[in-house]
This record gives C-alpha cells, sequence and structure tokens, in this order.
C-alpha cells in the first residue's frame, strides 16, 4: 500500500487547526482571558521584569508589550484569523465560479474578463488594497470589516475565474464531451455528469491554495501596519477632542504592529507570529498538494 | 502588424488604468471646518460627517483644480518638504532602480538555472536542494524569512561575526541585501515555471530523436528543450515585474530602505492618532507620480513581454 505522506500530514494539520480554534480557549494552560500582567517580580532574586518577557517556562512563547501571553494570544487569536482567511476566498470563489463559466459560454463576458484580468496586472495588489482601505470612507464605515474583506476578495476574482475558465474549455475539448453532445445529452447533465467530476477536485485544491495566498496577503498589510478591523476611539485630551484608531480583533497580523522596535528588543513576538503563520500556510499547501496527488490517482491508469 | 496593434492595446490600456487610479486617488477625502462653539460631541460629530459625506461638486473642483495646476505650472504640485513632486519621486525612485533592475536580472537568470536544475535533479530521489527546496521557498512567506535572517546576521555579529548593516540605504550591504531578498519569491517563481514548462516537454518526440543521434544531454535541455519554453517563460515577465513591485513595498518597509515604495507609503498613509483640525488629505501629488511611474514600469514589461514573444513565436514559425 503506497500511502499518500502528503495528504495525511494535511488532514492531521487541519484537524490540530480545527481543534485548537474551537477547543483552544478551553484549554488549562491557555489564559482565555489574555490577561495583561504589569510586571513580575522573580521569585528568586527578588528582581522586577518589565513586559515584554522573554520565552521562560510560564511565557511559553515570551508575552507581548502588554504582556500578554504569547501562546494564548495566538491561539485565542486563531478563531478570528481562520474566519477572515476563509470568508475572503470563499466570497473570492462565490463570484469567481459563475464568471468563469460564464466567460466560457459568452464572448461579452470573456471580453471583459480579460480586460478586467489586464487592467489588474498593471498595478500591484497590494497598492490597491492599501488605496481602497485607507480611504476615509471605510475608516469610519461601521461595516469597515465587510468592505475590506470584499476588497481583498474582489481583487483576485479576475485571476481566479480565468483559471477556471482555462480549466472548462480544456475539458470541453475533450472527446467525451463531443461523444456526450453528440448522443444528445442535455446541457445540465453534461454539467453534472461530465464537467463537475473533473472541475470539483481541481476547485477545491485551488480553493485550499487560495486561503494559505489570502492569509499570506494579511500577514503582509499587517508587516505594512494596516489591520482589518479597527474603532475610532476618542481618547483624553484638555483641548479639542483627539482620535485614535484602535485595533480591535485578535487576529495574528496585529502582533505586527510594532514590528520595527520589537525586532531589536522583543524579537520573539515578530519570529513566533511569523512561524505560526509559515505553519498554517505551509499546512494548506500540504493538505492541497495532498488532495491532487489523491485525485490524479485515478486518471493515471499506468 | 499584429504587434504593433497590440502595442497600441497595450498602451491605451496602460492609459485607462492609470487615469482611473488617479480618479480614485482624487476622491474628496473631506473637509475640517468645523464650528468650534459647539459642544465636543458636536464637533466630533460634525467631523465625522464632514469626512465621510461624499460630494460631487468637491470631487468636481479637486479634478479641475488639479488639472489646473498641472497644465499651469507643468508640474504635480508641492510635497510636504516643500521640494517639487517630480524631483522627490524620482529622488526616491533612484534608490529603488538601484535594486529593481538587479533584482529583475537576477531573478530570471537564477531563476532559469534553478528550473533547469530542478528539473535534471527530479529523477534522483533525495535531492535536498531540488525541486523541494524551490516549493519551499515558494510557500514560506517571504516577509518571515526576510525577519529571521535579520535576526539571523544581528545575532552572528555578537558572535563575532562581521558587521553587516542590515537597516537603511546607504552601504553596499544594504543594497545587496535588498537584491537578495527582493528577488527571492520572483526566482523561485521563475524556477517552478521552468521546471514545469520542461516537463511538459519531456515526452515529446524529439527528444528520443536527440537522444539517439547522441546528442548531449546539456544540448538537449538547453538548445533543443529550452528554444520551445522560452516562450512561456518570457510571457511571465509582466508577473514577475508585478511580484517585485508588489514584494518592494515590503522589502522597503522591513530594510528601512527608504525607496520609492516607502516614499509612495508614506505619501497615502494615514495617521493612527487625529484631531477634527487634521484633514485626511494625502500627499496627492506624490501618490499620483508614483501611480504613474509604477504602472510605466509594469507597462514597460509588458511591452518587452509582448516584443520577445512575437520574436520567439516567429522563430518558431519558421522552424517549422
Amino acid at each position: 500500500m503506497n500511502w499518500n505522506r502528503q495528504l495525511i500530514w494535511g488532514l492531521i494539520f487541519v484537524f490540530i487547526l480545527l481543534f485548537i480554534t474551537i477547543f483552544g480557549p478551553y484549554l488549562p494552560f491557555i489564559d482565555s482571558d489574555l490577561t495583561k500582567e504589569g510586571a513580575i517580580i522573580s521569585k528568586k532574586d527578588g528582581k522586577i521584569s518589565l513586559p515584554p518577557f522573554a520565552p521562560s517556562s510560564e511565557y511559553w512563547l515570551g508575552s507581548d508589550r502588554n504582556g500578554v501571553d504569547m501562546f494564548s494570544r495566538l491561539v485565542m487569536g486563531a478563531k478570528d484569523m481562520l474566519l477572515l482567511v476563509c470568508s475572503i476566498t470563499l466570497i473570492r470563489y462565490v463570484f469567481a465560479i459563475p464568471l468563469g463559466f460564464f466567460a466560457f459560454y459568452s464572448r461579452v463576458i470573456e471580453t471583459l474578463l480579460n480586460f478586467l484580468n489586464l487592467a489588474f496586472s498593471f498595478v500591484p495588489a497590494i497598492f490597491m488594497i492599501i488605496l481602497f482601505i485607507n480611504m476615509p470612507y471605510l475608516i469610519y464605515s461601521p461595516h469597515r470589516v465587510i468592505w475590506v474583506i470584499l476588497i481583498i476578495a474582489f481583487l483576485e476574482v479576475g485571476r481566479v475565474a480565468e483559471i477556471l475558465k482555462q480549466q472548462v474549455t480544456m475539458i470541453s475539448q475533450k472527446p467525451y464531451i463531443e461523444a456526450a453532445i453528440t448522443i444528445g445529452t442535455r446541457q445540465s447533465k453534461l454539467m453534472k455528469r461530465y464537467y463537475f467530476p473533473v472541475l470539483f477536485p481541481e476547485l477545491l485544491v485551488n480553493i485550499i491554495l487560495d486561503l494559505g495566498r489570502t492569509m499570506f496577503i494579511i500577514g503582509q498589510l499587517g508587516i505594512i501596519g494596516i489591520f482589518i478591523s479597527h474603532k475610532i476611539q476618542t481618547i483624553s485630551a484638555d483641548t479639542i477632542p483627539v482620535f485614535q484608531i484602535q485595533n480591535t480583533s485578535n487576529a495574528w497580523p496585529l502582533l505586527f504592529e510594532t514590528l520595527l522596535k520589537d525586532i531589536f528588543s522583543a524579537p520573539w513576538i515578530p519570529i513566533a507570529t511569523g512561524i505560526a503563520i509559515s505553519i498554517v500556510i505551509l499546512g494548506f499547501f500540504t493538505l492541497a498538494e495532498g488532495l491532487r496527488k489523491h485525485f490524479h490517482k485515478g486518471i493515471h491508469y499506468l | 502588424m499584429k504587434l504593433i496593434s497590440q502595442l497600441i492595446g497595450l498602451l491605451f490600456m496602460w492609459l485607462f488604468v492609470t487615469i482611473v487610479l488617479i480618479m480614485v486617488v482624487l476622491l474628496p477625502r473631506g473637509f475640517t471646518e468645523i464650528d468650534f462653539s459647539k459642544s465636543r460631541v458636536e464637533m466630533v460629530k460634525e467631523y465625522e460627517s464632514n469626512i465621510t459625506t461624499f460630494s460631487w461638486d468637491a470631487y468636481k473642483q479637486n479634478i479641475t483644480n488639479t488639472y489646473k495646476y498641472v497644465k499651469e505650472h507643468k508640474s504635480l504640485g508641492q510635497t510636504v518638504h516643500l521640494l517639487s513632486v517630480e524631483y522627490e519621486v524620482w529622488r526616491y525612485w533612484k534608490k529603488s532602480l538601484i535594486i529593481l533592475i538587479p533584482s529583475i536580472l537576477l531573478s530570471m537568470i537564477l531563476g532559469i538555472s534553478k528550473g533547469v536544475y530542478d528539473f535534471t535533479l527530479k529523477k534522483r530521489k533525495f535531492s535536498l536542494v531540488g525541486a523541494r527546496t524551490t516549493s519551499f521557498f515558494l510557500v514560506v512567506p517571504d516577509f518571515f524569512i526576510i525577519l529571521s535572517s535579520q535576526l539571523l546576521i544581528m545575532i552572528a555579529f555578537s558572535y563575532g561575526l562581521p558587521y553587516v548593516d542590515v537597516y537603511g540605504s546607504e552601504t553596499w550591504s544594504n543594497k545587496i541585501l535588498a537584491i537578495l531578498f527582493l528577488s527571492m519569491y520572483p526566482m523561485f517563481f521563475i524556477a517552478r515555471i521552468t521546471s514545469s514548462t520542461l516537463e511538459e516537454q519531456s515526452g515529446q518526440d524529439y527528444i528520443r530523436t536527440a537522444l539517439s543521434k547522441g546528442v548531449s544531454f546539456r544540448k538537449i535541455i538547453w538548445r533543443h528543450m529550452m528554444g520551445n519554453c522560452w516562450l512561456k517563460i518570457i510571457s511571465q515577465l509582466n508577473t514577475l515585474v508585478l511580484y517585485l513591485l508588489s514584494n518592494l513595498f515590503i522589502v522597503e518597509f522591513l530594510l528601512g530602505y527608504r525607496g520609492g515604495a516607502y516614499r509612495f507609503y508614506r505619501a497615502f498613509e494615514i495617521k493612527r492618532t487625529f484631531t477634527p483640525l487634521d484633514v485626511m488629505n494625502i500627499d496627492t501629488g506624490i501618490v499620483i507620480g508614483f501611480i504613474i511611474v509604477f504602472t510605466f514600469i509594469v507597462f514597460i514589461s509588458h511591452i518587452i513581454s509582448k516584443i520577445l514573444s512575437f520574436y520567439f513565436l516567429r522563430n518558431e514559425g519558421n522552424n517549422n
């Protein structure tokens, strides 16, 4: 028996990730309240140390600048992170799948899709995201999260639809489709019996790979200091009101906020976050590769 | 003729994209005139509504003002540093070009060699430096690799290794590090494409013929197989440049490299703390300048890629 090792590792990863997201907050060594520790006095020599605390037996991955345990912070943030990544990817595919199909059937939509892709190929994606997210309308909008998710999702709809269109075109040229059309198979049956079984595995693999990609983009945004959800808080001042943009989510990229300072004084904060993001991306990639191998098994006869 | 019409199409596309982006940048960002006799709560409310209500008049005024200024002064305006926008854009963009152009060449050359290497190594079972490293570098986010290498360099210094300047844009080590980090992901991207196109070719009959005639392995790959692959690799040139420009934001930010992308980002960044007197304005002139520069680079890469593909396509036709 030839085991598909990548698939097994990928499934184990997803299982662990889901376990941590759902049951993580109830684990005994997780501080689910994310309590902020001001200072600790060492029991041995009575020295006082201030946050961020270095990794130790009490703080496995150290603590952030507020004295919150990094490990708990990462576990608690997993849910926000996953929700964000999944919603962006799903919305992207909900729009891209019909677009890809219609582009295959209709000339007009195909031209539109090509135009869209060419236009987007002129601008770095990250620049578009920053430009739109920093609009005052979005900064003040109560539905900012939804807008941001939509913007990030829509930026790559064209690319995904194009891939799908190419796959549909490729399948349509296969002899068995011609055969099916000759014997008078109805369009709906053609979809169900001939296109879907070939398309579905590819689609699944692409969706999982896209989860990783989205994670990467959100990480990049975090590095240059752009966060998905925030609130505008009026802070105390004697003169006119002063507003401050405060982050409200627990998502991982928020830990990159003080990155340029942390790398000198508390390198465990960005490094632990980076490792967490990398592990998740690697996990999605392994799962996608494993699935691809699994689905291709039936196609090769030798 | 076909090539020329394609190039003209690209030119129009570039103009279209640039104009649309400039229109987005010119969207009104509110005004800050508020009534100071009101209470604080009312002031906050008024400020918020001033900032977030969209008015067509303000938008129209923005556009006409910018257009008039450009027409009259032949310049995009003045920056916060009281320099002309053109001067400042060029001053920063120069620094980015120093790392961008070597990165394009480096990722192309090293990427293709790595792709060929991956393809030839594929036959062996345990190839640590082969395709596995390529996919590793494609999967692991490059910002994490950059962060950890910076940290490693700094730790190495504390253990007595020579001092390497990691942050900044002045010394040679800054530039070399920036080039390396910038071209890392695109290089493996090209490697992946090269090895997969070679893979597609590997089953063709002409290879069997060449092998039976005793052509050396190296010659088969570089002369015969790559001859068919150039087209596909060259057509990815604009994607490569796009990745590099996207990455430029991250690399310049992480390395403290004060180049074009950094200045660009600073120009349309908004403050984290502000008062009702603050305009949510961005440095419109600088942003427009950089939009033109950035899209122009992609435009050039599109043109080069189109011309080269045309050339390779014609070559292929003649050989047949």
